[in-house]
């Protein structure tokens, strides 16, 4: 900088043919900072022109708002809200679910009643509407470390539980949501829907029936075998155990029938 | 004073210094549409769990509602023998009709599905419509139930699937990026004002 100054000087003819270097220094000194002022000046007006100038190339109009603002926090508070509601809705679901069993045992103890009572604790079984408890398989599925396929998948789930009917599971629940009949496992963003309840890994599912079975169902179905490769060649999470004590709890959710009607009814 | 010609140098450093303001607003205006899109992607999940969440809500609603009718029922039938049975009747049949051990009918869709299947398409496809809502669903007039498994590997064509449920399964079914463009299945969907579903054959 030093050197280029005294060139900048030199070439300026201002100084004398054969100056000292104590002229020099001098000279240096006093046009240093004049020097200084124009780079400086230089660089704002530079830097400042090509601000204005992208500004006013890249922008010809002005933005105008062409949907509805979605507001990110309002959608938050709904989301909270309505889960909220959700816990208690499904609370007073398992409370109506009390109450049912409770009057149909009063309603048990009168002779005429008992059989249909009965059946209907059995169909309450069936439907998954009862704690179900036994010897079972519990299976823990959870995203391995490197690639995408290290994600478990709603479509795991969907395979794995199928494989867990297809080895005769009596009872099967995901992260406490029990599997049932109209039971729709699904895939939002990261998360899954289970009976329309969000949850995330790790994904434990639980699974009453013989567990020598329903082991050798799950090490032997060609439909898993897409998970056990993710699981050597990703590090995703798929342990299976045998347990002598599994529980998988009553569904508290909606088993509606919407617009069928049983046959004999117009017969 | 004198008046000097710009220097080769200044002239470098001018153009120098108007590329750092351009890429400056260049650079502001990256970042800020990351944002957004980062932003409309986490609103789209929200919106989705939202309307996710107010539709499960509602179904546990109308169940609650459901429930209570039925709770009330059995607890006036305690004193009254006549009316117990057609308490117990009315909760039967519909259990009935939810593990498959009844027949039913009413307004529904049935899908012929005109190529072949595998195990997983098929499983999905079942998974989705129970997605929408279904009340009873038949496979090559086979009733689905709860513990129905998807074994085998590929299902030949033609492939009959019939439900009842949701007035919403048809469009759901056929419309552009709809269950049926997502699993690449080609299928005639048709809607039918009286569809019968039979009863499961075993237990």
């Amino acid at each position: 900088m030093v050197a280029r100054h005294v060139r900048d000087v030199e070439a300026g003819g201002s100084s004398p043919p054969s100056p000292t270097i104590s002229h020099i220094v001098c000279t240096m000194h006093n046009l240093l900072p004049h020097r200084i002022a124009i780079v400086l000046s230089l660089i704002v007006v530079g830097i400042l022109a090509g601000l204005w100038l992208t500004l006013q190339l890249r922008s010809p109009k002005s933005n105008r708002v062409s949907s509805p603002e979605l507001s990110l926090a309002s959608l938050e508070t709904t989301q909270v809200e309505l889960t909220e509601d959700q816990t208690q809705l499904k609370e007073q679901l398992a409370t109506l679910h009390r109450d049912i069993e409770q009057t149909q045992r009063e309603l048990k103890t009168i002779r005429a009643n008992r059989e249909k009572v009965e059946t209907l604790e059995r169909y309450r079984d069936q439907l998954g509407l009862t704690e179900v408890s036994g010897a079972g398989v519990v299976i823990t599925l959870a995203n391995g470390t490197t690639g995408d396929d290290a994600t478990v998948f709603a479509s795991d789930l969907r395979d794995v539980v199928n494989t867990l009917w297809e080895g005769g599971a009596e009872a099967i629940s995901i992260n406490g949501e029990r599997v049932v009949w109209q039971t729709a496992i699904d895939a939002l963003a990261t998360t899954t829907l289970i009976n329309g309840t969000k949850t995330t890994v790790p994904y434990v599912v639980t699974a009453i029936g013989n567990n020598r079975r329903l082991d050798t169902v799950l090490k032997g179905n060609p439909a898993l075998q897409d998970l056990r490769r993710r699981q050597t060649q990703q590090g995703l999470v798929f342990d299976v155990r045998r347990v002598p004590k599994a529980t998988a709890p009553a569904f508290t959710g909606s088993l509606t029938v919407q617009s069928a009607k049983t046959v004999e009814d117009v017969l | 004073m004198t008046t000097r010609l710009p220097r080769l140098g200044d002239l470098v450093l001018f153009v120098a210094a108007l590329g750092v303001g351009v890429l400056a607003v260049a650079q502001l205006r990256a970042s800020q549409h990351v944002v957004s899109t980062i932003e409309s992607g986490g609103a789209t999940t929200l919106a989705l769990e939202v309307g996710e969440l107010t539709r499960t809500n509602a179904k546990l609603r109308t169940e609650i509602t459901e429930l209570d009718a039925e709770r009330e029922r059995l607890r006036a039938s305690l004193a009254d023998t006549k009316s117990a049975a057609d308490a117990l009747n009315t909760s039967l049949e519909k259990y009935e009709v939810l593990l498959g051990l009844r027949a039913v009918h009413g307004p529904g869709v049935r899908m012929v599905i005109e190529q072949q299947l595998d195990s997983t398409q098929l499983l999905d496809l079942i998974n989705a419509l129970k997605s929408v809502g279904v009340d009873a669903m038949a496979i090559a007039d086979d009733r689905v139930s709860a513990r129905t498994a998807i074994s085998g590997t590929t299902f030949t064509p033609p492939l009959t699937i019939t439900v009842l449920g949701d007035p919403l399964l048809r469009d759901a079914l056929i419309r552009k990026g709809g269950i049926l463009e997502q699993l690449g299945v080609n299928a005639q969907v048709s809607e039918e004002a009286d569809l019968t579903i039979p009863a499961r054959s075993s237990e």
